[in-house]
């Protein structure tokens, strides 16, 4: 067997009709659509104990930046620290500029069944004012602290993974038939 | 209510980018894997199959299960998971021998022309063996788990997800090349003796003791993060840290020493065959040669069955494309002879009640069917269907009913003047509809949108009721040849059954017609037919062929693309290759030359109107989108400032001037110039024009999809309450009334900039490779021919730019919603 039949076997390439050759790479690509699911806990942002509570915030990653943002919460006893699972959290965001948002914490949007965790759009860089206001039964905690959101990154180093495949597959592509058409196949 | 128990075996995470390329793999490892068991029981048998599945399971539980959403908690935790990608699956994927399977399950083509010249590579082999020797493996593997365990690097895994992959996927990687000289998965063959592997795990062994015990013993807390986070359970930081590094530690040693044992025990027990210095460069015993040799062994094993029989290989190439007509249910529905009349009434209907509510309804965009439903949900569907399915419009055309209607009252006889058969006047039409969309804001006019309807019925009523054949479809209409062009990239195309059979027909029904059935009325021979354009998809052909030999094939969405840059055809195909002189690689006299550019079946993509057609359509693709974003708005304004216009219009239509004709015309003959002044061609630069514009159609086609399904998708939902309100107008109060609070949120998807940018990748992706494939057809050598690409290449690259730049501007919607969503 000889890589001769290689090459013959390379002229039929027009009649070949695979259908998994063209499925592959358009399954793998789709990868960084579908991934919708936002990651919790993370980097702890602050922490307040007030008996019979103690309530701590992660963000997932710092600095904060306009747009989504994850945030969690982890609600735990104050004595023996076991998590509360059945508390509702109410968090609102106030920009220097006037602006409000206003959202609830929920443990269905978290992966980590113990966090309390909801998706922030921040749309404006600079001083937010944050208030969370946690209540299991009777007993409720209010925590109130300063957020720094830095100046967005550029969109497209956001976006860098999508906007770098081509590069690659170009890359790969210009290899490839240089390899084939080259005189570097023994 | 759920306890602490459940609430933590419930965190797993379903997350794509672990899951897709796990499936991705275990599917090609069990087509593989079931080829080469059937072939060789002994090598690949169940205990492979169990042993790779059992190491991706190992990776998919390592990632997505509660160990991953606690590891940052607790260190025992994080210590486990590590374990589990560098200790438990990576000799089990190696036990598994995924080479072998994974290139047999690997589509034949993409083997063969993607991965093989890859294998087949000397320098890549090199690096291949240099890669996979012991001393670069042992080092690789120490290096990268100390150097994960330093504080900086570990406490910046913990703080950037990004860093966390990184950091796992070194683990994974480096553990494999780690565990590659101990197990030997076939087709691996050891290159140092086998007593060896004693040193190396023992070594191996002395940096995890090393490690490990330092994590027991410190009497501070190495990771910050662990000191900052709450305390989950009863252990300290420094005792969950202790703990860590005694799972480490007898873990790992038992990892290490179990092979050590096993390996003494082999050799003591077994005369082992090793491969000596001496003969690390023989060719067979060579690690990189059997690695290819192997895997080629492999690729080609079916090589000479599949050229046996050309006949046969053929078969098999026109079974790969569906037949929809001999579907069961599909195909009946499709065969049915009132379906276009069905589809066509249902569409007509829809554009009489456009009209109607266009000139008495309300004047409001957002509240007029005109309004809304031609450029917010027609437009996004058509761009949908002709990516999923085909040129479905012209299959339904509304205005079709108009055209039989001229013909019944007009004459309907004369024949279309020589001169304009061509698409110049649609491309004229073109160029007028786009300035004029702008320059008298349509979208923002239902009267105005009314009436361009009923123009267009005017028109349909008196071209096709003077001239004979479908004149208006073929020569006039310009939503049809934006159709034509676009369905190029579709998946459903119009061709024969059986080349055979029309070689033997005499009556031509096909275009000429019957009794009963009337032809092509766009005098397309479907035999030579090479694509969708000036196909209308009516189904005339099939339903007047008397042998029941021509019929809707589905494809690979872009094959007729690729088939017009190759150059090649369906007759082509079957007459000219023969497989004689392919099979025994010898030359044939009856082999045919490589298609001359423009010359051939391809007739349409030699003339230079479509390729002025396909062009403007490419651009104006950019230029339609373009115009919608904030800062493109802002520039026209400055423009009417600073000319003191009083009118947006005379600036438009010198906007347009300029980006739809000069600007194209200057970069593509600059095209023309570098590629003719490269490649030293003697082909006019008419000719190179229309060669290479097809290859620009996905890109075009990608900006009018992004462009469209924004508008689809963000005002989807203003259809119901305009609904609502027509039918309240006209007395019908089932729909009940308009929640018009609908029609002034605009829906936003945080995937859609992901999505949109996808799709210019593909975009551009199809692109280039129809560009090179068209280059390639100058027979040049590897180095011209990329410079015969460059020019072209780059006038993608440009216009993937803007389109880059559209995507991240904010894009308006520009009346079609109500006030407040401004």
């Amino acid at each position: 067997m000889s890589l001769s039949m290689i090459r013959t076997r390379k002229n039929y390439s027009s009649l070949r009709h695979d259908w998994w050759s063209y499925l592959l790479p358009v399954f793998l690509l789709l990868t960084p659509l579908v991934s919708t699911s936002h990651a919790d806990g993370g980097v702890v942002f602050c922490q307040r104990t007030e008996a019979p509570l103690n309530v701590t915030l992660f963000f997932t990653e710092t600095p904060l930046r306009p747009g989504p943002v994850d945030l969690s919460v982890l609600v735990e006893k104050t004595e023996g620290h076991s998590p509360i699972l059945d508390a509702r959290i109410f968090i609102e965001l106030q920009h220097e500029g006037g602006r409000i948002i206003r959202v609830e914490a929920t443990r269905n949007q978290a992966r980590n069944k113990l966090l309390y965790c909801n998706t922030l759009n921040l749309p404006l860089a600079g001083q937010w004012k944050m208030r969370m206001h946690v209540i299991h039964g009777n007993n409720a905690v209010e925590v109130l602290s300063d957020l720094v959101v830095a100046p967005s990154q550029s969109l497209l180093l956001s976006y860098w993974k999508l906007t770098a495949t081509p590069a690659v597959i170009i890359i790969l592509f210009i290899f490839n038939q240089w390899l084939r058409r080259g005189p570097f196949i023994r | 209510m759920e306890t602490l128990s459940d609430a933590v075996l419930s965190s797993w995470e379903w997350n794509p980018w672990i899951l897709i390329p796990a499936t991705t793999f275990g599917v090609l490892y069990t087509r593989g894997w079931w080829q080469l068991h059937q072939r060789a029981p002994d090598r690949f048998g169940f205990s492979q199959l169990i042993a790779f599945f059992g190491g991706l399971l190992t990776v998919i539980v390592a990632l997505l299960s509660p160990l991953d959403a606690f590891a940052g908690w607790l260190l025992t935790v994080h210590m486990i998971q590590h374990l589990l990608l560098m200790m438990v699956a990576p000799p089990l994927v190696l036990w598994g021998a995924p080479y072998l399977p994974i290139l047999s399950g690997l589509p034949r083509g993409f083997a063969i022309d993607g991965v093989g010249p890859f294998l087949s590579s000397a320098g890549l082999r090199r690096l291949a063996r240099f890669v996979s020797h012991p001393v670069f493996c042992w080092s690789t593997f120490i290096s990268v788990n100390v150097g994960w365990h330093i504080p900086v690097m570990y406490e910046l895994a913990l703080r950037s997800p990004e860093w966390h992959r990184v950091e796992h996927f070194s683990f994974l990687s480096t553990a494999i090349l780690f565990w590659l000289p101990i197990i030997q998965p076939r087709p691996w063959v050891a290159r140092t003796p086998r007593w060896l592997i004693l040193p190396y795990l023992v070594l191996a062994d002395f940096q995890n003791t090393a490690l490990s015990a330092f994590l027991v013993f410190y009497d501070r807390v190495v990771y910050p993060t662990y000191a900052a986070v709450p305390r989950i359970t009863n252990l300290t930081a420094l005792e969950d840290q202790a703990a860590a590094g005694a799972v480490m530690w007898v873990v790992s040693s038992v990892f290490f020493l179990v092979p050590l044992g096993l390996i003494t025990i082999e050799l003591m027990t077994t005369t082992r065959k090793v491969v000596s210095a001496n003969s690390r460069n023989s060719s067979l015993r060579n690690f990189g040669e059997l690695f290819v040799s192997a895997a080629y062994r492999n690729l080609i094993r079916h090589l000479p069955q599949r050229c046996r029989g050309h006949r046969r290989y053929a078969e098999k190439t026109r079974q790969s494309r569906l037949d929809l007509l001999a579907l069961p249910v599909v195909g009946r529905l499709l065969s049915w002879p009132h379906l276009r009349r069905s589809a066509q009434l249902l569409t007509f209907l829809l554009a009489v009640i456009v009209v109607i509510d266009g000139l008495v309804g309300p004047q409001m965009t957002a509240m007029n069917l005109a309004g809304v439903l031609p450029w917010t949900h027609w437009r996004g569907l058509t761009a949908l269907t002709l990516l999923a399915i085909g040129n479905v419009f012209c299959f339904a055309c509304p205005f079709n009913f108009a055209r039989q209607l001229g013909r019944r009252i007009l004459p309907a006889r004369w024949s279309w003047p020589r001169r304009f058969r061509s698409k110049w006047i649609t491309i004229a039409l073109l160029l007028v509809f786009f300035w004029a969309y702008e320059a008298f804001n349509l979208w923002d006019s239902p009267r105005a949108t009314a009436m361009l309807v009923i123009g267009y019925f005017a028109a349909a009523i008196i071209i096709d009721g003077l001239f004979a054949g479908a004149t208006f479809c073929k020569y006039i209409c310009p939503i049809g040849q934006y159709q034509f062009v676009q369905s190029l990239i579709s998946p459903v195309e119009v061709r024969v059954r059986n080349l055979a059979i029309c070689g033997s027909c005499t009556t031509h029904d096909c275009i000429r017609g019957n009794e009963t059935q009337r032809g092509c009325e766009l005098q397309l021979f479907v035999p030579r037919k090479t694509s969708n354009l000036d196909c209308t998809s009516c189904l005339d052909c099939v339903h007047a062929c008397p042998h029941e030999n021509v019929s809707l094939f589905a494809s690979i969405p872009g094959t007729q693309l690729v088939q017009i840059a190759r150059g090649t055809n369906q007759s082509r195909k079957s007459k000219d290759r023969s497989p004689k002189s392919k099979v025994q690689g010898r030359k044939s006299k009856v082999r045919s030359p490589k298609p001359v550019l423009g010359i051939g079946r391809n007739k349409f993509f030699g003339r230079f109107d479509v390729a002025v057609l396909v062009f403007l359509l490419v651009f104006a693709a950019f230029v339609n989108a373009g115009l919608m974003i904030v800062p493109v708005q802002a520039w026209e304004q400055f423009l009417q400032a600073n000319l003191k216009s009083e009118s947006i219009q005379p600036i438009l239509a010198g906007l347009y001037i300029i980006s739809i004709l000069i600007v194209p015309a200057l970069l593509v003959l600059s095209c023309v110039w570098l590629t003719k002044t490269v490649g030293r061609l003697q082909v006019g630069w008419r000719r190179m024009i229309s060669t290479f514009a097809p290859a620009f159609v996905p890109l075009g086609f990608s900006m009018w999809l992004i462009h469209f399904s924004y508008h689809l998708l963000s005002g989807g939902q203003t259809a119901l309450p305009v609904i609502q309100r027509a039918a309240m107008d006209t007395g019908f109060n089932i729909l009940g009334a308009p929640d018009w609070s609908v029609s002034s949120v605009m829906s936003s998807f945080d995937w859609l900039p992901s999505l949109d940018l996808l799709l210019l990748d593909f975009g551009l992706l199809f692109s280039l490779y129809l560009i090179w494939r068209t280059a390639s057809r100058f027979n040049f050598s590897f180095a011209k021919t990329l410079r015969l690409n460059f020019p072209w290449a780059g006038l993608a690259f440009v216009l993937y730019t803007i389109g880059v730049w559209i995507v991240f501007q904010p894009m308006q919607m520009r009346g079609m919603m109500m006030p407040s969503a401004h």
